[in-house]
């Protein structure tokens, strides 16, 4: 979390991560196309030609002003593939909250399992882990035939019964939700922080 | 890793007017100071300029790591001191404040090259000391019991399908 006091500003980060071809980009693509023109930026995306992301996508939300205050959303996106482990450290930092985005397809399962622990792993880098962390996950593809049904996910991926939605990104199911779950666990999570750091120094 | 952080007022102020000598001084097209999670942390447009430093900013702040990690896989120790793009008609110039803030120059291709890192470097040097200052890190208010819903209930307006 950024706060900028002298434009009132404050910068919430959250990335969308999971293995490739989960659906993260459709997200974004959903979020942009339903936001009112003023209140969100241009929606990047850096892609190779075959249609993958290969560093981010970028979006920002502002919701205009609350109390005074200017809450700014930075959304990003990593590419899921194995081996741009780099840039998914990159996108990471400062991250204030993650949508893990998991592909429901069967054989997707390990992908999705590899993917959670490769991102544990960068946030322990940044001295944080999934225990004390706000995060969602997002059970995408529930449209397609060959799914896994949410219990046996739920057991697969869900450790630490983070809060869950199921979605179809690519029809805009589930997604709004998501968001908004993610963005009250940051405010949430930043203010507790807030309140241990005034218990500790009074 | 710190886990708020923040600008105070006065920081910003001082590094607004950095920024202002050194746009007027070379009649730069833009100037933005932007940290490692691609906040942009202060700006500085010439009057005629009108782009979108949101996006830029994650831009830069995106390619100024990779340019870290090639370094890094070249076996160098540091960050990357600089970087330019050279285009037909404004070129980029980054070069590195501090380990998480960079300095972004926008400019015509008729400025000298020269006296753009001659500039860039004093500038940086004035913008150590103040992004050193990390008062304005510690705060303790700052959304009261009602914004959580207040945030709810305007991210439910922007949401254009609910
Ligand atoms: N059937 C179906 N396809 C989806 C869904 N979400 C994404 N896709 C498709 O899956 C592919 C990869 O999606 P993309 O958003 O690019 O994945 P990313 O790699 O995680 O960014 C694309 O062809 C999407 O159209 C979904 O909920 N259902
Ligand atoms: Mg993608």
């Amino acid at each position: 979390m950024f706060i900028h006091w002298a434009l009132k500003e404050i910068h919430l980060k959250i990335v969308y991560y999971g293995p490739a071809l989960c659906g993260k980009t459709a997200n974004l693509e959903y979020i942009h196309s339903r936001i009112d023109p003023s209140l969100k930026s241009d929606l990047v995306t850096l892609k190779t030609r075959e249609d993958r992301t290969i560093f981010f996508d970028f979006l920002q939300l502002e919701v205009g002003y609350i109390e005074n205050k200017k809450p700014k959303f930075n959304i990003y996106t990593v590419p899921g593939q194995v081996n741009y482990n780099h840039t998914r450290k990159v996108v990471l930092n400062g991250v204030d909250g993650i949508v893990f985005v998991a592909d429901s397809q069967r054989e997707m399962m390990d992908a999705n399992l590899d993917t959670l622990l490769d991102l544990e792993k960068h946030l322990i880098a940044e001295g944080k882990t999934l225990e004390d962390f706000p995060w969602v996950l997002q059970y995408n593809k529930r449209d397609l035939p060959n799914i896994e049904s949410i219990r046996e996910i739920e057991t697969k991926l869900n450790f630490f019964n983070v809060p869950h939605f199921e979605a179809i990104a690519t029809q805009g199911k589930g997604v709004f939700p998501t968001v908004k779950e993610v963005v009250k666990l940051v405010v949430s999570n930043v203010q507790r922080h807030l309140e241990d750091g005034k218990r500790m120094r009074a | 890793m710190q886990y708020s952080k923040g600008m105070s007022e006065n920081q910003y102020n001082q590094i607004l007017s950095c920024l202002t000598k050194l746009i007027q001084k070379l009649r730069l097209n833009a100037v933005f100071l932007v940290d490692g999670a691609g906040r942009i942390l202060a700006e500085k447009l010439s009057e005629s300029e009108k782009f979108d430093t949101t996006i830029l900013a994650p831009l830069a702040s995106g390619s100024y790591s990779a340019a870290n990690e090639m370094a890094r896989q070249l076996g160098e120790k540091s960050n990357v001191k600089m970087m330019l793009y050279e285009n037909d008609n404004k070129n980029v110039f980054i070069s590195s404040v501090t380990s998480d803030v960079f300095l972004v120059i926008v400019f015509e291709t008729g400025v000298a090259l020269g006296m753009v890192r001659l500039f860039a470097k004093r500038t940086l040097l004035q913008l150590q000391p103040i992004l050193l200052d990390d008062s304005a890190n510690q705060f303790d208010e700052l959304f009261d019991q009602h914004f959580q819903g207040l945030l709810n209930e305007k991210l439910n307006q922007s949401f254009l399908d609910e």
